[in-house]
Formats: structure tokens, C-alpha cells, sequence
């Protein structure tokens, strides 16, 4: 510890008197003696600025939902001859985009409710996934449920120019409690009439 | 004492390089710094300062810190028995005004084993809620003193997207520590923003403000908005080659997600992969003739690389069954693994360095679900997202000093970010 720092004031007396480099945002650097003067010249940023001071509590709030059936959560939409039917939303395994049996079924379900839609009207099918995952991966992922719900209704007479696909990712959930019944409920497809 | 000195930071600068040699810094050779404020017409603002000067120094892995009961005012004579007596090398002295907005922070460092002033400094801007730069720029001026490997990056801005709500997010600047902040996109969903040049002037991000994704660019300063491209199901820009010219983007016009290379100039989009799973999140490497990207072609999520214009793809990462994301710098590769193969107890996400020249690997982070790694420009550092008992947090792992610091995020959960 003698003396450490001996050459770490020679290496400051330099630096000193040769200047040090400034970042090209937000400030330039002068010098004057010993004395380095940093003059703010600032751009002013776009936008609403403020110091992180919020409470702490998370603003998603936590969304219990009271069922863990399917159907509890099937979607009306309008047909054509002005009557009103269900379609059902479709849900998937854990990191799967492929179509069980039983989901296989509610397209085709959904596919004769949607034969029954102004073929003038746009199906807009929306892929979402769970909450583990934070990167493209995952979008991608509500992407391919998204699209093999649309590719089961092409088979079942659906033109597929009417289907238009997007991806949520994880940013809707219908639940956001930590639970395996929650995290399941979020891995679907919704179904929506776009007139 | 100088030729020591100078081996020890050549040895630091040449351990640097290679990101794979484990260093484990003794203590005791850290100078020891006291930071004191000597005066401030605001008590708790100068508090923060303090605690972020505190900070960065600590981050920085070249001091170490500590408060002793010594306080001195800004003019008045040092005793450097004192702090010698409580093992303090450097002294930093702050005076600190505010007048109405504005912020000037006086420094003085000393070096109390020469008994010398070192470093006479005055740092001001007209915003005072900016203070947390002035503190970075204060840590960078110290550590550029001692000619210590670069932490210029702690004064970058960093850019990211939090979720505030279902189909709802934010977009934000703030330092490195979260501690500045300031919304530049609020409603509707907006999220992966990237920076679409060094300058950090305009970024890129995806709106589906009109229902389908679009890749818009906005610049900071103006608030201009364009639009570059959409597609429908989904549009990411995962990478901005080195000139700014070319992007990354994954996107899916035909319902498949694969990789493009957009020419921003010619506003030409190049297919890149044409695997019919999933190809997303490509990152340029080796001066942009290269592109490294996560692809399911395996039945689970791992690391590739494909060099642009030609055939073949070549599998990066033998480790883990589920590698879904990753950041490249030359040839070091962080990805995050999931640790768990199943949705049930803990599910947990892990980062891990590897080298594309040997079979280094090493773990990076040891709790909690660790997502979306970026290394700094100077490969040195990487910043991630990491969510630990329900909580967002910006992650920061030193690479060649075995230290990570997280910084908590008050509300909402963090979706992406970009330095």
C-alpha cells in the first residue's frame, strides 16, 4: 500500500494536461489549468422526463380468472344473415405451436361458424404465448400457433386470403397469476371478425 | 512503481482481450475511495449523487469504496492523516449547486498516499434530474485518471420497453442504472427498441399501432417518426450492421418467421433463412459478412450461424435444450438457456459465455430467469433482463471481473432493451 498510488498521480498529472475524451451526447469538455470545465450542451430529448420514483408496485396487476374450462372463454361474433355465433379460442402445450386432437376439433368448429362470416370480412387470428420468454423467440412462437390454426382452417374451405395473422407474443395475457392453470390459459389463438 | 503499474494495467488490457480467462481481483489492490460532499444547497439530491458515484465506482471493478465519519468543506485544507489513518487512498470532494434547474457539481480527488490534489473538475447541466449522467461522467473521469480499461459505456444511454398492461408498453431512455428515466413512446404496445446508430440519436422499434406490426424509426431529439417496413404476424429489429445501412429483422409477410437483411438506402429485403420452423433474433458478426440466430431446427430453440449470400448453416451452441436468444461479440457468443424443460416449479433461465474457437463455457448468472443478453461495444460488459421473484431488473455482468449488478425496475415488467 506504500505508495501505491505514486505513478497514479503521475499518470493524473498527464491526464491533466492533456485533456480526457468527452461523450458526443450531452456534454463537451474544456480545459483551463488544472481546472476542466464540462459545459452541458445538451439536446433535449423528445419525450416525458422524470427520476424513477414509483412506488414499487407492479401496474400489471394480477388477473385471477375463475375458470380454467375451455370454453369459458368462447367469442361471439357477427355472420352474415345478422345472427350472432361462437367461436372457440384454441390453446396450446408448453413451447408446442402444433394442434392436439381436441384443439383440432374446435377449429374445425370455428371453421363452420366462420363459412357462416360475410366472406368480405377479414379473420384475424392472434398467436400468444406464456410468460417465459422475453425475446423474439417467443412471438415467434405465437406466430406458428397463429399459423397452424390458420393452415387447419384453409383445410376446412376457409379462404386464406381472408386470415390475417399477428403475433402478441406475451404482452396479452388473459392471466397473469403464477400458476401452471394461468400459464396455460395464455398459450392461445383468439379469434377476431375484422368488417 | 510506474513500471508495476503499467504491467499491472498492460496485464488488465491484455486479460481483457479474452474474455474466456476467469480473473479474480484481490482487494487489497483496489484504491480504497471515500466520497464526501462538502457542501450542497440540497440535502437529498446530493445524497443520490453521492450513491451513484458510489455505484459506478464499484461497477467499474477498479476501486473499492467506503464512508468514514471525516468530512471536509470544499476549500478548506485536507487532513490526509486522517484518511490515511482510515485506509482511504483516494479522496473525492464534491460541491454541489443547484440554482432553480440547473446542477453544478465542483470536484476535487485526491491522492492521499502522494498527499496531492489530483484532479480539479466542474461538471454542470441546465436539467438537474440528469444528475445521474453528471455522476457517470464524474466515475469516468476518475477512472480515466488511472488510465484503467474504458467504462465510458456507464454514460450511454440505455433504451427499453417495458409492458405497463395487457397490449400495453412504454418506451424509455435511462442510464445504465435505471435511476434516470424518461418515456419517449407511451401508449399502445411499442416494443423491441434498438438503437439504429452509435450516436444513439433514432431507434428503431415495432408499433402495432395500426393492428399490424410496423418497423418505425424515431429520433430522440425531434421526435420524428418514419415508417421502414411491416409485415404481417410479426416485424423485429434484431440488428444494426456496423455503418448503420443494414438491418436485421426478423419478419414473416408469407405467416413464417425468418430472417431478412433490409438495405435501409435501396429499401430492399433480402431472405436470409428459409427453414420452415422458426428462425428469429439475428446478430451481424464478423464485420457483417455473418449472421448468428436462434432457429428451432433442432425441435428446440439453440444458437446458429449462416455467412450472407451462401448455403449451410452452422450450429454454434452443444450445450442446453433450450438457447433462445443470444448476443455475439467477435467470437464470444452469451445466450440464455432455459434450465427446465417444463412449466411446472421454478422455471429458471441461465446465461452462459462460450467461445467459438474452444469448448469455454461459463456460467453467467445463478438466479432467476436471465433473458435477452447485450454485450457492450467493448465486448467487456453484458446487460440483460432478469426477472427474480416477480420483479424486473437491469442486469449487468463485468465479463472479466466475475461481478453482475441489477438494478430494479419500480413498476411494470421489462420487455426488451438495447445500449
Amino acid at each position: 500500500m506504500i505508495n501505491k498510488l505514486g505513478l497514479y498521480t503521475f499518470l493524473a498529472t498527464v491526464v491533466l494536461f492533456t485533456g480526457c475524451s468527452q461523450k458526443n451526447v450531452g456534454f463537451e469538455g474544456q480545459q483551463k489549468g488544472t481546472e476542466i470545465k464540462v459545459n452541458a450542451t445538451e439536446k433535449v430529448i423528445a419525450g416525458t422526463e422524470y427520476e424513477a420514483t414509483a412506488n414499487g408496485e407492479d401496474s400489471i396487476k394480477a388477473n385471477i380468472l375463475s375458470s380454467t374450462d375451455f370454453d369459458y372463454y368462447n367469442e361471439e361474433i357477427s355472420l352474415a344473415d345478422g345472427t350472432k355465433g361462437t367461436v372457440k379460442q384454441i390453446f396450446f402445450g408448453f413451447d408446442k405451436f402444433n394442434l392436439t386432437s381436441e384443439m383440432l376439433e374446435r377449429v374445425k368448429s370455428n371453421g363452420v361458424v366462420f363459412s357462416k362470416t360475410k366472406v368480405s370480412d377479414k379473420i384475424k387470428l392472434e398467436g400468444n404465448c406464456d410468460e417465459w420468454g422475453t425475446d423474439e423467440y417467443n412471438y415467434a412462437l405465437g406466430l406458428k400457433r397463429a399459423k397452424s390454426v390458420k393452415d387447419a382452417l384453409v383445410i376446412e374451405g376457409i379462404n386464406s386470403d381472408r386470415i390475417v395473422l399477428v403475433s402478441f407474443g406475451e404482452s396479452n395475457p388473459l392471466c397473469t397469476a403464477k400458476t401452471k392453470d394461468c400459464w396455460k390459459l395464455n398459450r392461445r389463438v383468439e379469434n377476431k371478425i375484422l368488417p | 512503481m510506474r513500471i508495476i503499474l503499467l504491467t499491472i494495467i498492460f496485464i488488465t488490457n491484455m486479460l481483457a482481450i479474452d474474455a474466456t480467462m476467469e480473473i479474480i481481483k484481490k482487494n487489497q489492490t483496489l484504491p480504497m475511495v471515500y466520497v464526501d460532499i462538502a457542501s450542497s444547497t440540497d440535502i437529498k439530491l446530493s445524497k443520490k449523487i453521492k450513491k451513484v458515484i458510489d455505484q459506478d465506482l464499484l461497477v467499474s471493478g477498479h476501486f473499492l469504496t467506503k464512508d468514514i465519519d471525516y468530512h471536509q468543506d470544499f476549500n478548506d485544507n485536507i487532513n490526509y492523516v486522517t484518511l490515511q489513518k482510515n485506509d482511504i487512498d483516494l479522496f473525492l470532494n464534491i460541491d454541489i449547486i443547484t440554482v432553480n434547474e440547473k446542477l453544478l457539481l465542483n470536484i476535487k480527488l485526491y491522492d492521499i498516499n502522494a498527499n496531492k490534489l489530483i484532479l480539479n473538475k466542474v461538471f454542470n447541466t441546465t436539467s438537474k434530474v440528469r444528475y445521474p449522467f453528471l455522476a457517470h461522467k464524474i466515475a469516468i473521469s476518475i477512472n480515466d485518471i488511472f488510465d484503467a480499461p474504458s467504462i465510458d459505456w456507464m454514460d450511454k444511454f440505455v433504451i427499453f420497453s417495458k409492458y405497463t398492461g395487457a397490449k400495453k408498453s412504454e418506451i424509455i431512455i435511462a442510464d445504465y442504472t435505471l435511476t434516470y428515466q424518461k418515456i419517449i413512446i407511451k401508449g399502445g404496445l411499442n416494443i423491441f427498441p434498438k438503437w439504429a446508430n452509435s450516436n444513439q440519436d433514432s431507434f428503431y422499434f415495432t408499433s402495432y399501432a395500426s393492428g399490424i406490426p410496423v418497423l418505425k424509426k424515431q429520433n430522440i431529439y425531434t421526435g420524428k417518426k418514419e415508417i421502414i417496413t411491416k409485415s404481417e404476424g410479426m416485424i423485429v429489429c434484431s440488428d444494426v450492421s456496423s455503418d448503420g445501412t443494414k438491418l436485421l429483422l426478423t419478419m414473416a409477410p408469407n405467416s413464417q418467421p425468418d430472417i431478412y437483411l433490409y438495405n435501409i438506402n435501396e429499401k430492399i429485403k433480402t431472405r436470409l433463412t428459409k427453414y420452415k420452423g422458426i428462425d428469429v433474433g439475428g446478430s451481424f458478426v464478423e464485420n457483417d459478412t455473418k449472421v448468428v440466430f436462434v432457429s428451432d431446427r433442432l425441435k428446440y430453440p439453440n444458437i446458429f450461424a449462416k455467412t450472407i449470400g451462401k448455403r449451410g448453416i452452422e450450429r454454434l451452441v452443444y450445450h442446453g435444450k433450450n438457447n433462445s436468444a443470444c448476443t455475439t461479440y467477435k467470437n464470444y457468443i452469451v445466450y440464455s438457456s432455459r434450465e427446465t424443460n417444463n412449466e411446472f416449479g421454478s422455471n429458471s433461465f441461465n446465461l452462459y459465455l462460450i467461445s467459438t474457437t474452444s469448448d469455454f463455457i461459463r456460467r453467467l448468472t445463478t438466479t432467476g430467469l436471465n433473458q435477452f443478453p447485450k454485450f457492450s461495444s467493448d465486448g467487456e460488459t453484458v446487460l440483460f433482463i432478469k426477472r427474480y421473484e416477480g420483479k424486473s431488473y437491469l442486469g449487468l455482468t463485468r465479463l472479466n471481473y466475475n461481478k453482475s449488478f441489477i438494478f430494479p425496475l419500480k413498476s411494470g415488467k421489462l420487455q426488451s432493451i438495447d445500449w
